[in-house]
Protein backbone atom coordinates (compact mmCIF):
# COMPACT_ATOMS: atom_id res chain seq x y z
CA UNK A 1 0.00 0.00 0.00
CA UNK A 2 2.92 2.24 0.82
CA UNK A 3 4.29 1.58 -2.80
CA UNK A 4 1.32 2.73 -3.93
CA UNK A 5 1.64 5.95 -2.14
CA UNK A 6 5.27 6.94 -2.62
CA UNK A 7 4.61 8.34 -6.38
CA UNK A 8 2.07 10.39 -5.87
CA UNK A 9 2.34 10.95 -2.06
CA UNK A 10 5.91 10.83 -1.57
CA UNK A 11 6.41 12.21 1.98
CA UNK A 12 3.04 10.41 3.01
CA UNK A 13 4.55 7.60 2.08
CA UNK A 14 7.94 8.05 3.70
CA UNK A 15 6.37 9.63 6.85
CA UNK A 16 3.84 6.31 7.27
CA UNK A 17 7.36 3.98 6.46
CA UNK A 18 9.41 5.59 8.98
CA UNK A 19 6.28 5.66 11.84
CA UNK A 20 5.95 1.77 10.66
CA UNK A 21 9.81 0.95 11.03
CA UNK A 22 10.34 2.75 14.44
CA UNK A 23 8.98 1.76 17.85
CA UNK A 24 6.59 4.90 18.02
CA UNK A 25 3.70 3.22 16.08
CA UNK A 26 3.99 0.16 18.89
CA UNK A 27 3.55 2.47 21.64
CA UNK A 28 1.14 3.96 19.84
CA UNK A 29 -1.09 0.87 19.34
CA UNK A 30 -0.19 -0.47 23.00
CA UNK A 31 -1.49 3.05 24.65
CA UNK A 32 -4.64 2.99 22.46
CA UNK A 33 -5.60 -0.62 23.37
CA UNK A 34 -4.98 0.62 26.66
CA UNK A 35 -8.81 0.97 27.51
CA UNK A 36 -9.48 -2.73 26.76
CA UNK A 37 -7.89 -3.55 30.17
CA UNK A 38 -10.42 -1.11 31.54
CA UNK A 39 -12.76 -2.44 30.23
CA UNK A 40 -12.00 -6.31 30.98
CA UNK A 41 -11.69 -4.79 34.47
CA UNK A 42 -15.59 -3.57 34.12
CA UNK A 43 -16.52 -6.88 33.21
CA UNK A 44 -14.91 -8.33 36.85
CA UNK A 45 -17.73 -6.50 38.56
CA UNK A 46 -20.67 -5.13 35.95
CA UNK A 47 -22.88 -4.56 38.58
CA UNK A 48 -21.60 -1.57 39.79
CA UNK A 49 -22.61 0.51 36.43
CA UNK A 50 -24.60 -0.06 33.11
CA UNK A 51 -21.45 -0.25 30.25
CA UNK A 52 -22.84 2.62 29.24
CA UNK A 53 -22.06 4.74 31.96
CA UNK A 54 -19.02 3.02 32.67
CA UNK A 55 -17.99 4.10 28.46
CA UNK A 56 -19.19 7.67 29.18
CA UNK A 57 -17.17 7.63 32.41
CA UNK A 58 -14.34 6.27 30.86
CA UNK A 59 -14.11 8.99 27.54
CA UNK A 60 -15.31 11.87 29.33
CA UNK A 61 -13.73 11.82 33.32
CA UNK A 62 -11.23 8.94 33.85
CA UNK A 63 -8.67 8.26 31.31
CA UNK A 64 -9.48 8.77 27.01
CA UNK A 65 -10.22 12.47 26.94
CA UNK A 66 -8.03 13.87 29.46
CA UNK A 67 -5.04 11.93 29.02
CA UNK A 68 -4.70 9.30 26.90
CA UNK A 69 -6.08 10.19 23.28
CA UNK A 70 -3.90 13.88 24.21
CA UNK A 71 -0.42 11.98 24.95
CA UNK A 72 -1.12 8.84 22.11
CA UNK A 73 -1.81 11.15 19.24
CA UNK A 74 1.05 14.00 20.69
CA UNK A 75 3.75 11.38 20.59
CA UNK A 76 2.93 10.74 16.83
CA UNK A 77 1.95 14.03 15.59
CA UNK A 78 5.59 15.77 17.39
CA UNK A 79 7.62 13.25 15.70
CA UNK A 80 6.74 13.22 12.36
CA UNK A 81 8.38 17.29 11.61
CA UNK A 82 10.39 17.07 15.10
CA UNK A 83 12.66 13.96 14.30
CA UNK A 84 13.34 15.17 11.14
CA UNK A 85 14.49 18.18 12.80
CA UNK A 86 16.27 16.43 15.83
CA UNK A 87 17.83 14.12 13.01
CA UNK A 88 18.96 16.96 10.83
CA UNK A 89 17.30 15.18 7.88
CA UNK A 90 15.17 18.43 7.60
CA UNK A 91 16.38 20.12 4.63
CA UNK A 92 16.62 16.53 2.49
CA UNK A 93 12.95 17.09 2.57
CA UNK A 94 12.98 20.84 1.18
CA UNK A 95 15.40 20.08 -1.27
CA UNK A 96 12.86 18.15 -3.02
CA UNK A 97 10.64 20.11 -5.86
CA UNK A 98 7.67 19.80 -3.30
CA UNK A 99 6.22 22.95 -2.15
CA UNK A 100 6.44 23.65 2.13
CA UNK A 101 2.43 23.33 2.25
CA UNK A 102 2.50 20.15 0.66
CA UNK A 103 5.19 19.05 2.88
CA UNK A 104 3.31 19.99 5.97
CA UNK A 105 -0.33 18.29 4.54
CA UNK A 106 1.42 14.85 3.92
CA UNK A 107 3.29 14.76 7.04
CA UNK A 108 -0.14 15.93 9.07
CA UNK A 109 -2.08 12.95 6.58
CA UNK A 110 1.11 10.31 7.20
CA UNK A 111 0.74 10.62 10.97
CA UNK A 112 -3.73 10.75 10.59
CA UNK A 113 -3.12 7.76 8.78
CA UNK A 114 -1.26 5.93 12.07
CA UNK A 115 -2.83 6.95 14.84
CA UNK A 116 -6.47 7.40 13.65
CA UNK A 117 -6.77 3.43 12.90
CA UNK A 118 -4.68 2.93 16.17
CA UNK A 119 -6.83 5.41 18.29
CA UNK A 120 -10.59 3.69 17.00
CA UNK A 121 -9.50 0.48 16.90
CA UNK A 122 -8.34 0.52 20.86
CA UNK A 123 -11.82 2.54 21.40
CA UNK A 124 -13.97 -0.19 19.52
CA UNK A 125 -12.42 -3.38 21.04
CA UNK A 126 -12.87 -1.52 24.49
CA UNK A 127 -16.69 -1.23 23.66
CA UNK A 128 -16.46 -4.85 22.00
CA UNK A 129 -15.04 -6.12 25.85
CA UNK A 130 -18.05 -3.59 27.94
CA UNK A 131 -20.55 -4.72 26.12
CA UNK A 132 -20.22 -8.38 26.91
CA UNK A 133 -21.03 -7.56 30.31
CA UNK A 134 -25.07 -7.43 30.16
CA UNK A 135 -26.33 -8.35 27.00
CA UNK A 136 -29.81 -6.87 26.83
CA UNK A 137 -28.62 -3.49 27.31
CA UNK A 138 -25.28 -3.33 25.97
CA UNK A 139 -25.97 -3.89 22.30
CA UNK A 140 -23.87 -1.70 19.69
CA UNK A 141 -25.61 -0.67 16.65
CA UNK A 142 -29.23 0.35 17.34
CA UNK A 143 -28.80 -0.82 21.08
CA UNK A 144 -28.55 1.33 24.06
CA UNK A 145 -24.65 1.65 23.89
CA UNK A 146 -24.63 2.02 19.90
CA UNK A 147 -24.79 6.07 20.25
CA UNK A 148 -21.87 6.28 22.98
CA UNK A 149 -19.34 4.31 20.85
CA UNK A 150 -20.46 6.25 17.33
CA UNK A 151 -19.92 9.93 19.84
CA UNK A 152 -16.33 8.15 21.21
CA UNK A 153 -15.30 7.52 17.94
CA UNK A 154 -16.47 10.89 16.29
CA UNK A 155 -15.03 12.97 19.25
CA UNK A 156 -11.96 10.97 19.19
CA UNK A 157 -11.37 11.74 15.27
CA UNK A 158 -11.81 15.27 15.94
CA UNK A 159 -9.60 15.47 18.94
CA UNK A 160 -6.91 13.65 16.96
CA UNK A 161 -6.95 15.39 14.09
CA UNK A 162 -6.97 19.02 16.17
CA UNK A 163 -3.87 17.12 18.37
CA UNK A 164 -2.10 16.25 15.04
CA UNK A 165 -2.44 19.74 13.58
CA UNK A 166 -1.63 21.42 16.79
CA UNK A 167 1.49 19.66 17.77
CA UNK A 168 2.72 19.29 14.02
CA UNK A 169 3.11 22.95 14.09
CA UNK A 170 4.37 23.03 17.81
CA UNK A 171 6.85 20.95 17.02
CA UNK A 172 8.67 22.98 14.42
CA UNK A 173 8.71 26.22 17.12
CA UNK A 174 9.38 24.48 20.22
CA UNK A 175 12.78 21.88 20.40
CA UNK A 176 11.36 19.68 22.92
CA UNK A 177 7.49 18.97 21.72
CA UNK A 178 6.60 16.32 23.19
CA UNK A 179 7.45 17.76 26.95
CA UNK A 180 5.84 21.04 26.15
CA UNK A 181 2.54 18.70 25.26
CA UNK A 182 2.62 17.04 28.20
CA UNK A 183 3.17 20.32 29.94
CA UNK A 184 0.28 21.45 27.65
CA UNK A 185 -2.30 18.60 28.77
CA UNK A 186 -1.22 17.92 32.40
CA UNK A 187 -0.70 21.86 33.80
CA UNK A 188 -3.00 23.72 31.18
CA UNK A 189 -5.69 21.32 30.89
CA UNK A 190 -5.70 19.37 33.93
CA UNK A 191 -4.24 21.73 36.61
CA UNK A 192 -5.06 25.22 35.04
CA UNK A 193 -8.31 24.28 34.05
CA UNK A 194 -9.83 23.09 36.87
CA UNK A 195 -9.40 26.51 38.40
CA UNK A 196 -9.63 29.19 35.76
CA UNK A 197 -12.65 27.72 33.28
CA UNK A 198 -11.81 30.61 30.99
CA UNK A 199 -9.39 28.18 29.46
CA UNK A 200 -11.57 25.98 28.37
CA UNK A 201 -11.38 28.14 24.97
CA UNK A 202 -8.05 27.13 23.88
CA UNK A 203 -8.31 23.92 25.41
CA UNK A 204 -8.54 20.96 22.84
CA UNK A 205 -10.13 18.73 25.94
CA UNK A 206 -12.68 20.56 26.06
CA UNK A 207 -13.71 20.55 22.49
CA UNK A 208 -13.70 16.69 22.32
CA UNK A 209 -15.70 16.15 25.22
CA UNK A 210 -18.18 18.85 23.71
CA UNK A 211 -18.39 16.80 20.47
CA UNK A 212 -19.04 13.56 22.76
CA UNK A 213 -21.78 15.33 24.59
CA UNK A 214 -23.50 16.66 22.01
CA UNK A 215 -23.44 14.19 19.60
CA UNK A 216 -24.60 11.85 22.28
CA UNK A 217 -27.18 14.10 23.21
CA UNK A 218 -28.23 12.80 26.30
CA UNK A 219 -28.93 15.42 28.99
CA UNK A 220 -27.66 12.92 32.06
CA UNK A 221 -24.06 13.64 30.26
CA UNK A 222 -23.02 16.92 30.41
CA UNK A 223 -19.68 19.05 30.96
CA UNK A 224 -19.87 22.35 32.34
CA UNK A 225 -20.08 25.03 29.48
CA UNK A 226 -19.86 22.66 26.69
CA UNK A 227 -20.00 24.05 23.30
CA UNK A 228 -22.49 23.31 20.59
CA UNK A 229 -21.08 20.81 17.63
CA UNK A 230 -21.18 23.20 14.89
CA UNK A 231 -19.07 26.13 17.30
CA UNK A 232 -17.01 23.52 18.28
CA UNK A 233 -16.81 21.70 14.91
CA UNK A 234 -15.87 25.45 13.17
CA UNK A 235 -13.54 26.01 15.57
CA UNK A 236 -11.34 22.68 15.01
CA UNK A 237 -11.47 23.28 11.59
CA UNK A 238 -9.77 27.18 11.75
CA UNK A 239 -7.51 25.93 14.68
CA UNK A 240 -6.16 22.83 12.35
CA UNK A 241 -5.72 25.34 9.02
CA UNK A 242 -4.26 28.06 11.58
CA UNK A 243 -1.72 25.10 12.58
CA UNK A 244 -0.71 23.98 8.95
CA UNK A 245 -0.40 28.07 7.81
CA UNK A 246 1.74 28.46 10.70
CA UNK A 247 4.00 25.37 10.49
CA UNK A 248 4.00 25.95 6.32
CA UNK A 249 5.44 29.92 6.93
CA UNK A 250 7.84 28.19 9.86
CA UNK A 251 9.27 25.90 7.21
CA UNK A 252 9.38 28.37 4.95
CA UNK A 253 11.28 30.87 7.78
CA UNK A 254 13.23 28.29 9.54
CA UNK A 255 17.35 28.32 9.26
CA UNK A 256 18.00 24.45 8.48
CA UNK A 257 21.46 24.30 8.92
CA UNK B 1 63.02 0.13 -26.29
CA UNK B 2 65.69 1.35 -23.88
CA UNK B 3 64.28 3.90 -21.25
CA UNK B 4 66.12 7.53 -21.31
CA UNK B 5 68.71 7.64 -18.51
CA UNK B 6 67.10 10.41 -16.73
CA UNK B 7 69.42 10.17 -13.50
CA UNK B 8 72.14 10.78 -15.72
CA UNK B 9 70.89 14.05 -17.31
CA UNK B 10 70.24 15.76 -14.04
CA UNK B 11 73.29 14.79 -12.52
CA UNK B 12 74.06 12.46 -9.29
CA UNK B 13 70.64 12.30 -7.47
CA UNK B 14 70.72 12.26 -3.59
CA UNK B 15 70.35 9.44 -1.55
CA UNK B 16 66.71 8.24 -1.12
CA UNK B 17 65.30 9.80 2.13
CA UNK B 18 62.95 7.79 4.12
CA UNK B 19 59.68 7.08 3.27
CA UNK B 20 57.76 8.05 6.64
CA UNK B 21 58.32 8.52 10.23
CA UNK B 22 56.45 7.35 13.09
CA UNK B 23 55.12 10.08 15.59
CA UNK B 24 54.29 8.72 18.88
CA UNK B 25 54.05 11.71 21.07
CA UNK B 26 50.08 11.71 21.18
CA UNK B 27 50.19 8.15 22.35
CA UNK B 28 52.41 8.26 25.35
CA UNK B 29 51.62 5.28 27.76
CA UNK B 30 49.16 6.24 31.07
CA UNK B 31 51.66 6.09 33.52
CA UNK B 32 49.19 7.14 36.68
CA UNK B 33 47.26 5.30 38.79
CA UNK B 34 44.92 2.61 38.14
CA UNK B 35 42.16 3.16 40.21
CA UNK B 36 40.21 0.31 38.99
CA UNK B 37 36.54 -1.00 38.69
CA UNK B 38 35.45 0.46 41.25
CA UNK B 39 36.29 3.91 40.47
CA UNK B 40 35.44 4.00 36.90
CA UNK B 41 31.93 2.49 38.29
CA UNK B 42 31.73 5.81 40.59
CA UNK B 43 33.27 8.22 37.86
CA UNK B 44 30.29 7.20 35.59
CA UNK B 45 27.79 7.86 38.43
CA UNK B 46 29.01 11.03 38.64
CA UNK B 47 28.90 11.63 35.35
CA UNK B 48 25.13 10.83 35.12
CA UNK B 49 24.30 12.66 37.96
CA UNK B 50 25.97 16.03 36.66
CA UNK B 51 24.26 15.31 33.67
CA UNK B 52 20.63 14.55 34.67
CA UNK B 53 21.17 18.03 36.52
CA UNK B 54 22.12 19.79 33.55
CA UNK B 55 25.82 21.11 35.04
CA UNK B 56 28.15 21.75 32.22
CA UNK B 57 25.05 22.40 30.30
CA UNK B 58 22.63 25.48 29.39
CA UNK B 59 20.48 27.37 31.73
CA UNK B 60 17.09 25.60 29.87
CA UNK B 61 18.47 21.99 31.24
CA UNK B 62 18.80 23.05 34.90
CA UNK B 63 15.86 25.08 35.07
CA UNK B 64 13.60 22.11 35.38
CA UNK B 65 15.45 20.45 38.29
CA UNK B 66 16.06 23.99 40.05
CA UNK B 67 12.42 24.00 40.38
CA UNK B 68 11.92 20.94 41.77
CA UNK B 69 14.15 21.30 43.88
CA UNK B 70 12.87 24.81 45.32
CA UNK B 71 9.40 22.99 45.39
CA UNK B 72 10.41 20.45 47.57
CA UNK B 73 12.89 22.20 50.35
CA UNK B 74 10.26 25.73 50.47
CA UNK B 75 7.72 23.49 52.35
CA UNK B 76 9.81 22.26 54.53
CA UNK B 77 11.74 25.44 55.56
CA UNK B 78 8.08 26.82 55.77
CA UNK B 79 7.02 23.88 57.89
CA UNK B 80 9.88 24.65 60.64
CA UNK B 81 9.55 28.62 60.68
CA UNK B 82 5.85 28.04 61.27
CA UNK B 83 6.60 26.12 64.27
CA UNK B 84 9.21 28.49 65.22
CA UNK B 85 6.59 30.91 65.68
CA UNK B 86 4.00 28.70 66.51
CA UNK B 87 4.95 25.66 67.71
CA UNK B 88 1.32 23.77 67.50
CA UNK B 89 1.24 24.44 64.06
CA UNK B 90 2.35 22.29 61.18
CA UNK B 91 2.25 21.88 57.44
CA UNK B 92 3.26 18.27 57.74
CA UNK B 93 1.93 16.51 61.08
CA UNK B 94 3.81 13.82 60.69
CA UNK B 95 6.92 12.27 58.45
CA UNK B 96 4.57 10.14 56.57
CA UNK B 97 2.54 12.95 55.17
CA UNK B 98 5.85 14.75 53.93
CA UNK B 99 6.40 11.49 52.08
CA UNK B 100 2.88 11.44 50.77
CA UNK B 101 3.34 15.26 49.69
CA UNK B 102 6.69 14.97 47.98
CA UNK B 103 5.44 11.64 45.74
CA UNK B 104 4.54 13.96 43.02
CA UNK B 105 7.45 16.06 43.07
CA UNK B 106 9.30 12.75 42.69
CA UNK B 107 7.97 11.35 40.76
CA UNK B 108 8.57 14.59 38.39
CA UNK B 109 11.97 15.00 39.22
CA UNK B 110 12.16 10.84 38.17
CA UNK B 111 10.50 11.44 34.92
CA UNK B 112 13.18 14.06 33.89
CA UNK B 113 15.62 12.50 35.42
CA UNK B 114 15.97 8.83 34.20
CA UNK B 115 15.59 9.61 30.79
CA UNK B 116 19.13 11.68 30.65
CA UNK B 117 20.52 8.92 32.26
CA UNK B 118 19.76 6.35 29.64
CA UNK B 119 18.35 7.74 26.39
CA UNK B 120 21.50 9.79 25.28
CA UNK B 121 23.60 6.74 25.27
CA UNK B 122 21.18 4.89 23.15
CA UNK B 123 20.28 7.33 20.85
CA UNK B 124 24.31 8.53 20.32
CA UNK B 125 25.37 4.74 20.01
CA UNK B 126 28.23 5.05 22.58
CA UNK B 127 27.08 2.16 24.44
CA UNK B 128 29.73 0.15 22.65
CA UNK B 129 32.14 2.70 23.97
CA UNK B 130 31.20 2.25 27.52
CA UNK B 131 31.42 -1.37 27.13
CA UNK B 132 35.00 -1.13 25.70
CA UNK B 133 36.47 0.09 29.29
CA UNK B 134 36.88 -1.28 32.81
CA UNK B 135 33.08 -1.12 33.09
CA UNK B 136 30.63 -4.00 32.11
CA UNK B 137 26.99 -4.04 31.79
CA UNK B 138 25.58 -4.58 34.56
CA UNK B 139 28.23 -2.01 36.45
CA UNK B 140 26.86 0.57 33.76
CA UNK B 141 23.26 -0.49 34.71
CA UNK B 142 24.55 -0.14 38.87
CA UNK B 143 25.74 3.00 38.11
CA UNK B 144 22.44 4.48 36.55
CA UNK B 145 20.58 3.08 39.23
CA UNK B 146 23.19 4.79 41.93
CA UNK B 147 23.51 7.98 40.27
CA UNK B 148 19.52 7.70 40.09
CA UNK B 149 19.07 6.81 43.42
CA UNK B 150 21.10 9.31 44.56
CA UNK B 151 19.72 12.21 42.79
CA UNK B 152 16.25 11.01 44.22
CA UNK B 153 17.45 10.70 47.82
CA UNK B 154 18.43 14.31 47.74
CA UNK B 155 14.80 14.86 46.60
CA UNK B 156 13.22 12.95 49.40
CA UNK B 157 15.73 11.94 52.15
CA UNK B 158 17.47 15.59 52.53
CA UNK B 159 14.69 17.53 52.88
CA UNK B 160 12.94 14.73 55.44
CA UNK B 161 16.36 15.18 57.17
CA UNK B 162 16.20 18.98 57.24
CA UNK B 163 12.50 18.65 58.46
CA UNK B 164 13.35 16.21 61.65
CA UNK B 165 16.82 18.50 62.57
CA UNK B 166 14.21 21.89 62.18
CA UNK B 167 11.84 20.35 64.77
CA UNK B 168 14.92 18.90 67.23
CA UNK B 169 16.31 22.19 67.42
CA UNK B 170 12.81 24.06 67.86
CA UNK B 171 12.89 22.00 71.05
CA UNK B 172 13.91 23.18 74.01
CA UNK B 173 16.94 20.25 74.95
CA UNK B 174 17.84 19.98 71.49
CA UNK B 175 20.30 17.48 71.65
CA UNK B 176 18.08 15.04 74.03
CA UNK B 177 15.01 15.12 71.70
CA UNK B 178 17.67 14.04 69.12
CA UNK B 179 18.83 11.35 71.15
CA UNK B 180 14.99 10.76 72.05
CA UNK B 181 13.67 10.71 68.12
CA UNK B 182 16.55 9.08 66.48
CA UNK B 183 14.29 6.21 65.79
CA UNK B 184 12.45 8.48 63.37
CA UNK B 185 15.90 9.35 61.80
CA UNK B 186 16.43 5.95 61.31
CA UNK B 187 12.92 5.11 59.50
CA UNK B 188 13.43 8.65 57.19
CA UNK B 189 16.63 6.78 55.86
CA UNK B 190 14.89 3.49 55.31
CA UNK B 191 11.96 5.27 53.75
CA UNK B 192 13.72 7.72 51.53
CA UNK B 193 16.29 5.11 50.39
CA UNK B 194 13.68 2.59 49.37
CA UNK B 195 11.39 4.53 47.79
CA UNK B 196 14.03 6.63 46.05
CA UNK B 197 15.37 3.42 44.59
CA UNK B 198 11.63 2.47 43.59
CA UNK B 199 10.93 5.11 41.67
CA UNK B 200 14.27 5.52 40.39
CA UNK B 201 14.38 1.74 39.17
CA UNK B 202 10.81 2.32 37.40
CA UNK B 203 11.58 5.35 35.76
CA UNK B 204 14.95 3.65 34.61
CA UNK B 205 13.48 0.44 33.43
CA UNK B 206 11.09 2.40 31.23
CA UNK B 207 13.83 4.71 29.99
CA UNK B 208 15.61 1.61 28.28
CA UNK B 209 13.00 0.94 26.09
CA UNK B 210 13.89 4.36 23.91
CA UNK B 211 16.65 6.37 22.87
CA UNK B 212 14.09 9.34 22.59
CA UNK B 213 13.85 11.00 25.75
CA UNK B 214 10.62 12.74 25.63
CA UNK B 215 8.93 9.86 24.92
CA UNK B 216 10.46 8.13 27.97
CA UNK B 217 9.49 11.12 29.81
CA UNK B 218 6.18 10.28 28.56
CA UNK B 219 5.87 7.01 29.04
CA UNK B 220 6.81 7.25 32.44
CA UNK B 221 4.33 10.03 33.50
CA UNK B 222 1.32 8.28 31.49
CA UNK B 223 2.39 4.87 33.25
CA UNK B 224 2.29 6.36 36.66
CA UNK B 225 -1.20 7.30 36.18
CA UNK B 226 -2.44 4.83 34.25
CA UNK B 227 -1.08 2.51 37.22
CA UNK B 228 -2.98 4.95 39.20
CA UNK B 229 -5.97 4.39 37.06
CA UNK B 230 -6.02 0.69 37.00
CA UNK B 231 -5.46 0.28 40.88
CA UNK B 232 -8.28 2.28 41.51
CA UNK B 233 -10.20 0.10 38.98
CA UNK B 234 -9.32 -3.04 40.48
CA UNK B 235 -10.14 -1.73 43.98
CA UNK B 236 -13.29 -0.68 42.92
CA UNK B 237 -14.49 -4.03 40.95
CA UNK B 238 -12.83 -6.36 43.51
CA UNK B 239 -15.21 -7.44 46.36
CA UNK B 240 -13.87 -6.71 49.97
CA UNK B 241 -13.36 -10.25 51.04
CA UNK B 242 -11.07 -11.07 47.88
CA UNK B 243 -7.65 -11.90 48.99
CA UNK B 244 -5.97 -10.47 46.12
CA UNK B 245 -7.43 -6.85 46.36
CA UNK B 246 -5.40 -6.23 49.12
CA UNK B 247 -2.40 -6.50 47.42
CA UNK B 248 -3.76 -4.44 44.17
CA UNK B 249 -2.11 -1.66 46.29
CA UNK B 250 1.34 -2.78 44.12
CA UNK B 251 0.07 -1.73 41.47
CA UNK B 252 -0.14 2.52 42.48
CA UNK B 253 3.22 3.32 43.28
CA UNK B 254 1.32 6.24 45.19
CA UNK B 255 -0.40 4.29 47.44
CA UNK B 256 2.31 1.84 47.78
CA UNK B 257 4.58 4.65 48.98
CA UNK B 258 1.94 6.09 51.01
CA UNK B 259 0.81 2.94 52.53
CA UNK B 260 4.87 1.70 53.35
CA UNK B 261 5.44 5.55 54.66
CA UNK B 262 1.94 5.30 56.56
CA UNK B 263 3.05 1.78 58.29
CA UNK B 264 6.63 2.52 59.09
CA UNK B 265 5.63 5.75 61.22
CA UNK B 266 2.42 4.70 62.37
CA UNK B 267 3.15 0.77 62.69
CA UNK B 268 -0.26 -0.23 61.82
CA UNK B 269 -2.53 1.70 64.22
CA UNK B 270 -4.37 4.77 63.01
CA UNK B 271 -2.83 4.90 59.64
CA UNK B 272 -4.93 5.40 56.69
CA UNK B 273 -3.29 2.47 55.28
CA UNK B 274 -4.93 0.19 58.32
CA UNK B 275 -8.01 -1.63 55.95
CA UNK B 276 -5.48 -3.44 54.03
CA UNK B 277 -3.64 -4.71 57.02
CA UNK B 278 -0.37 -4.78 55.02
CA UNK B 279 2.41 -4.25 57.77
CA UNK B 280 5.52 -1.83 56.59
CA UNK B 281 7.66 -5.26 56.15
CA UNK B 282 5.36 -6.66 53.10
CA UNK B 283 4.96 -3.05 51.51
CA UNK B 284 9.19 -2.81 51.83
CA UNK B 285 9.13 -6.29 50.30
CA UNK B 286 6.73 -5.60 47.25
CA UNK B 287 8.95 -2.60 46.63
CA UNK B 288 12.07 -4.45 46.91
CA UNK B 289 10.81 -6.62 44.62
CA UNK B 290 9.86 -3.81 41.81
CA UNK B 291 13.54 -2.74 42.05
CA UNK B 292 14.74 -6.20 41.52
CA UNK B 293 12.82 -7.14 38.89
CA UNK B 294 13.40 -3.53 36.48
CA UNK B 295 16.94 -4.18 37.28
CA UNK B 296 16.37 -7.46 35.65
CA UNK B 297 14.77 -6.73 32.96
CA UNK B 298 16.89 -3.75 32.38
CA UNK B 299 20.20 -6.65 32.33
CA UNK B 300 18.43 -8.47 29.91
CA UNK B 301 18.30 -5.16 27.78
CA UNK B 302 21.46 -4.93 28.22
CA UNK B 303 23.09 -8.15 27.89
CA UNK B 304 24.68 -8.55 24.73
CA UNK B 305 22.48 -10.78 21.47
CA UNK B 306 25.69 -13.56 21.15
Amino acid sequence: MIAVLWRPLPILALTVRQFLGGKAVRVVTALAFIPCLFAAIYLINPDESTPRQFLVDLFLEILIAPTLLPITVLILATAALGNEVEDRTLPYLTLKPIGRLRIVLEKLAGVLLVALPAVLAGLAVTALIAARADAPSSRIGDGPLGPVVWAMLAAAAVGTVLISSVFLAVSLVVPRALLAGIVYTFTWESLLGRFLPGLRVVSIRHYVQSVFVDLLDDPDVTIANATSLRASLITVAVACVLAVLLATWRLRRMNLE
Amino acid sequence: MALPDFAQQAGPTPAPSRYGEIYDRGYKHYEGPRLGRVQALWALVRYSMKRALGIKKGVGAKIIPILLYVAVVLPVIIDVGIRAFLPEASAFATYDDFFAFIFIIEGIFVATVAPEMLCGDRQENVLALYFSRAITRADYLLAKLVATAILTLTVSLIPAVILWLGRQLLEDGPLGAMRDNLDDLGRILAAGVLIASYLGAIGLLISSFTGRKSIAVAIIVLGFMIAEALAGSLLFALDLDNGIRRFVVFLSPSNTVGGFADELFHGGTGGPSDELGLSAWVYAGGMVAVVLICGAVMYWRYVPDE
